[in-house]
């Protein structure tokens, strides 16, 4: 930590990058993707620390990872990739074990999270797994805090249509 | 979200998060006893937000952390699936297609001024009698 109460970017790096991967592994839905996100804001966290004010670290980071993750949302609808799976397994189905019950279940709620248009995974990550507060929402995502309410409602409302239909939401 | 004279849908899940104004939530819990609607919305959105809370924490790949560590924050990417295959072999034989089309095909040499304009030139002085022979000699020079 500086003087002035600003973290250096190893502090960031060891005591939020997990903070970090964890909501970019929710915005991806997998390990790779949320590997290139979390290094590219981590390369922003180390340009953006110089002219860092002391606050809400998270909500800064939280700003930063979705900058990151919209930013390559909108590269990727310029030029579309064709990536593999996280899991092949999931492409070729094997017969399930007990001990994977809690895991598939896990993967049917990231499968609905990445099923949902991004301007509301991107709110619904942020409040249920960022925990965030709708403030710190509508800093990071530079909407009104009307907007962060009605997108996580909507998100809720599309999730639970995907879990129950187990196919995108309408 | 809402019905016509009622309040908006998404307080719910406002109320839900702890993020109204005392007025607000008033208005809200008074709305849910009254309305078995909102509370069926309630009940769901209280269950899909369970949901997504109890995800497990996602592990990065086996020396993420370490690398970047190590390292420091980087452009090169730990790890990425490729498109391999026949779909691999068909987008890199196209990428070498372009590539060689770009060598191979000559780009047109843009004289300046332009040799139209210059024969345009010849045949106006070659009206006027003036040596034509002698005037298309700076067409070979010019770039």
């Amino acid at each position: 930590m500086t003087s002035d109460g600003v973290p250096t970017w190893d502090e960031v790096a060891r005591e939020h990058g997990r903070f970090l991967y964890q909501v970019a592994y929710r915005l991806t839905g997998n390990s790779d993707d949320a590997a290139d996100l979390v290094q590219e804001a981590l390369l922003r966290v180390r340009k953006g620390l110089e002219t860092y004010q002391p606050g809400s670290l998270e909500g800064w980071l939280a700003r930063i990872v979705t900058n990151v993750f919209l930013d390559e949302v909108r590269r990727r609808r310029r030029r579309p990739v064709t990536a593999l799976p996280d899991d092949p397994d999931r492409v070729l189905p094997a017969a399930p074990s007990a001990d994977e019950a809690s895991a598939e279940l896990s993967a049917d709620v990231q499968a609905a999270l990445s099923s949902l248009p991004e301007e509301f995974r991107v709110a619904v990550v942020l409040c249920d797994v960022a925990d965030l507060a709708y403030e710190d929402i509508a800093v990071a995502t530079g909407a009104p805090v009307g907007t962060v309410r009605s997108r996580i409602h909507r998100g809720r409302r599309m999730l639970r249509a995907a879990l129950q239909q187990g196919g995108v939401p309408g | 979200m809402s019905a016509p004279g009622s309040l908006p849908e998404d307080l719910l899940s406002g109320y839900l998060d702890g993020e109204l104004s005392p007025v607000q939530r008033a208005a809200v819990e008074q709305e849910l006893a009254r309305s078995a609607a909102w509370v069926a919305v309630l009940a769901e959105i209280t269950d899909v937000r369970a949901r997504v809370r109890a995800l497990p924490l996602p592990e990065p790949p086996s020396g993420f952390w370490e690398a970047v560590l190590d390292e420091g924050p980087r452009r090169s990417r730990v790890t990425r699936h490729r498109v391999g295959g026949p779909l691999g072999w068909i987008a890199g034989g196209a990428a070498a297609a372009v590539v060689a089309v770009a060598f191979l095909v000559p780009s047109p040499h843009h004289a300046s001024p332009s040799v139209a304009t210059l024969v345009d030139s010849h045949a106006t002085r070659s009206s006027l009698s003036q040596d034509p022979i002698t005037q298309l000699a700076p067409i070979g020079f010019r770039r």
